[in-house]
């Protein structure tokens, strides 16, 4: 929620790339929250709004990065106690 | 630290990649012995760290640093539920929010994951778990600072070595003699950051009793060198 009010200057590796007129890196981009939700993302596109298109992005990136270990770990949990009530 | 595709020698892309692989592999294989506690805080990790990272705080001249949360993931998980912590936010940030590149994801894997982790995890390891929040402050809370600014501090300089050594690529994105001194200041400012927010985080948790550093209270990993000593002793 707090996300749209962070720094908007560009990080540590950022601005020393900058500094030094280092070229662009290239990125594989699907587009869909370039950014976080910032301008030019899909997501920006069908919102029309920053503020709510990167907290709808950054509730997006959290919620996946909670079902990737939630999955896994509901897996070994049912496996042990299979296990257990086998023995 | 997210490098984009692009900057790094491809002598530095294929070794990343091949040590980024074989720690995951190690530390997946870790994860099937731990207990549900620990798997329930990775994912809860995972999360607050993606979000801290969405926040980024102002440094001096324009420039902005976050939270990497690598010591704080090891401090509650362990090393190796720390490694998958971070890996997971960086490949989510990389596949998804072009936040990094792909090809680099194996480099920014062993800056942040893998370097990060195990260098501010060494750090707490001697100085923060013997000792005691309420009587040994000093030693406690010091040793988390150091091992969170270090974990960054380290991190960005193999990050410099990687953007700015060539070895096959006889044009580096920038020169390691100026990438090093750049890429260090600011990260050592954002590594003043970082310790400072671990240590209100730390203090916080322990301060309302709550006992969620699982790896302080009960270490999961032994630092080769003190397993000597030990060995040697018995």
């Amino acid at each position: 929620m707090l996300a749209p009010f962070a720094d908007p200057n560009p990080d540590g590796l950022e601005s020393a790339a900058d500094e030094h007129d280092a070229p662009e890196g290239q990125f594989f981009d699907i587009g869909l929250f370039t950014d976080y939700g910032a301008e030019g993302s899909v997501l920006y596109n069908i919102l029309g709004n920053e503020f709510f298109a990167i907290i709808i992005s950054g509730l997006i990136g959290v919620s996946i990065v909670l079902i990737t270990f939630l999955i896994p770990g509901l897996y070994l949990y049912k496996r042990r106690t299979k296990t257990s009530s086998q023995n | 630290m997210h490098i984009p595709d692009g900057w790094i020698d491809p002598t530095f892309l294929i070794i990343t990649w091949l040590v980024s692989i074989g720690v995951l592999g190690i530390s997946l294989r870790k994860m099937r012995d731990f207990e549900e506690t620990r798997i329930a805080y990775m994912a809860v990790l995972g999360g607050t760290i993606f979000a801290a990272q969405m926040l980024n705080f102002p440094l001096i001249g324009g420039t902005s640093g976050h939270l990497l949360g690598g010591l704080l993931a090891a401090a509650i998980v362990g090393p190796w539920g720390a490694v998958l912590v971070i890996s997971v936010v960086l490949i989510i940030q990389a596949l998804l929010f072009a936040d990094g590149g792909i090809l680099t994801l194996g480099a920014n894997i062993f800056n942040m994951a893998i370097i990060g982790v195990f260098c501010g995890y060494s750090i707490i390891h001697f100085l923060v778990f013997n000792s005691d929040p309420e009587r040994q402050k000093f030693r406690y809370y010091g040793g988390i600072f150091l091992g969170a600014f270090f974990s960054v501090v380290i991190a960005s300089f193999c990050a410099a070595i990687e953007i700015g050594i060539p070895i096959l690529n006889s044009n580096p994105a920038i020169p390691f003699i100026i990438a090093l001194p750049a890429i260090l200041l600011y990260h050592i400012l954002i590594g003043l950051g970082e310790g400072l927010v671990t240590v209100a985080i730390v203090s916080y948790f322990n301060t309302i009793e709550m006992n969620v550093f699982l790896e302080i209270e009960n270490p999961s990993f032994e630092l080769p060198s003190l397993r000597r000593r030990r060995s040697l002793e018995t």
